[in-house]
């Protein structure tokens, strides 16, 4: 991993499911910005670890690499799809404010009726600015702020943040 | 005894769920669990239930019936007594792959001498296809030791005489199935009757419940409006009826002596029959609650 990677809150993210039509098999959608070793084969059971349901985090390795995924359901006329989004974190990342950020984001995706995999997969390059710079992530009409988020909820994203803003 | 033994006795009672995906496996256990409806997400790879029931401890394991997931069904045949194979009765169509699958596993069940359970799910759907015609088509005739019955995981047809069974073949114990009601009626909540179940199925019984005094009982309590509030109210002519409420429905229950089964059995099963009618959200299609109350009543009466 490189020293920028390892400073940014996420240095990358992927789009994963299990839809749930009759002869589905769990999937890959998108892994972003592409990592090498980062093949469907490779990260499949991370992403979508065995026995995982809708709306709960999990936590898995690869390498020296942490992913922190999070689950939930897609609505479908017939049966919902099962879906997940992963991010592999920086070293200073503070995981459990980070899960805080990524289940407001899924909720209010989903009150907005954007919660699918093609808004997912469109909006992940997004997702990871706006984490990265703290900043608003716009998709289509809504806008996520999460530096607000993290100020109502009087969290950081990252060990030290606040003493280094205090220095500049 | 081991150090290690608990570790053991926790996958006693092992059963293993298979079928092809979207042939209701998960749907299947929770009914067993809660006693109603719950709509799933595909299975992703396995899930583990546990369940005990009178002392006994149950495993579930729930296989994913994807593609991707099937070469695991064998990893898990170790330790297992029951295999439960799902079938999907109303989609004919995969009747062929399900077939296909079912005989990739029938050798090691053979092997390791576990039993075979075939749940025909699906039986709201397709009730016209029926054992025989599953038999047939694959060819089940030519397995030495299996048993097979139809079941609903979505209105419950069938469900408890499907666990006695199950139970049954997983245990070595027989547990019997509990009649639970005499008679069971509906109402929406404006007291007005929608549909009545009795165990006899006796019409002059059924048109009683539906009158007199029980009805003013009835609409005296949907004047009351508190949700989820119950009430009991003994007839000296019948027994005693309990009253309950749900968000959208008023259901009753006849409870007599002879039953010999504790009230409050059977007014927690009523509670779990009026869950499971808000679930399926009944009070939009009443023209469809004969049907289900009368599918569900195969677990109570």
């Amino acid at each position: 991993m490189s020293e920028e990677e390892m400073s940014s809150v996420v240095s990358c993210s992927m789009v994963s499911g299990l839809e749930g039509h009759t002869g589905s098999n769990p999937m890959v959608l998108k892994v972003h910005p592409p990592v090498q070793d980062f093949t469907e084969e490779t990260i499949i059971s991370k992403v979508l670890p065995h026995g995982a349901t809708p709306y709960k985090f999990y936590i898995d390795h690869m390498d020296s690499r942490k992913i922190l995924v999070y689950t939930f359901e897609i609505h479908q006329d017939g049966r919902n799809d099962l879906g997940s989004i992963g991010f592999v974190v920086g070293k200073d990342t503070i995981i459990d404010n980070l899960k805080i950020i990524i289940q407001a984001l899924v909720k209010e995706m989903e009150d907005n009726q954007l919660l699918d995999f093609t808004t997912l997969q469109a909006y992940l390059p997004k997702i990871i600015e706006g984490l990265n710079k703290q900043s608003k992530i716009k998709i289509e009409k809504m806008k996520f702020d999460v530096a607000s988020v993290l100020r109502n909820n009087k969290i950081e994203l990252q060990l030290g943040s606040r003493k280094a803003k205090g220095m500049f | 005894m081991g150090l290690f033994s608990f570790l053991k006795r926790s996958t006693k009672n092992k059963a293993l769920f298979t079928g092809l995906d979207h042939s209701g496996k998960s749907t299947i256990i929770s009914f067993l669990q809660e006693g109603r409806f719950v709509e799933h997400v595909p299975t992703m790879g396995k899930d583990l239930t546990e369940m005990e029931v009178q002392g006994v401890r149950i495993n579930f394991f729930d296989m994913g019936g994807q593609s991707h997931f099937r070469q695991m069904w064998l990893g898990e045949m170790d330790d297992t007594k029951c295999v439960v194979y799902v079938i999907d009765k109303s989609d004919t169509a995969r009747f062929k792959e399900a077939k296909q699958e079912l005989g990739k596993i029938l050798p090691i069940l053979k092997k390791k001498q576990i039993k075979l359970l075939i749940f025909a799910n699906k039986h709201d759907l397709a009730p016209e296809v029926d054992l025989g015609q599953i038999i047939t088509e694959f060819e089940l005739a030519n397995i030495s030791n299996f048993e097979i019955v139809e079941v609903s995981a979505k209105t419950g047809y069938g469900m408890t005489d499907a666990f006695v069974k199950f139970y049954s073949i997983l245990t070595g114990q027989i547990i019997r199935k509990s009649v639970v009601a005499s008679a069971i009626s509906i109402y929406n909540e404006g007291g007005v009757p929608l549909t009545v179940q009795s165990g006899g199925d006796d019409e002059e019984f059924n048109k009683k419940i539906l009158e007199g005094g029980f009805l003013s009982a009835i609409t005296a309590f949907a004047k009351t409006k508190i949700k989820n509030s119950s009430v009991k109210f003994e007839s000296q002519d019948d027994g005693t009826y309990i009253i309950l409420r749900s968000d959208n429905l008023i259901g009753a229950l006849l409870w007599k002596e002879d039953l010999q089964i504790p009230i409050n059995v059977s007014e927690e099963a009523l509670k779990e029959l009026m869950d499971h009618l808000e679930t399926l959200q009944v009070h939009k299609h009443e023209e469809e609650i004969s049907h289900l109350v009368q599918q569900y009543c195969t677990n109570l009466m």
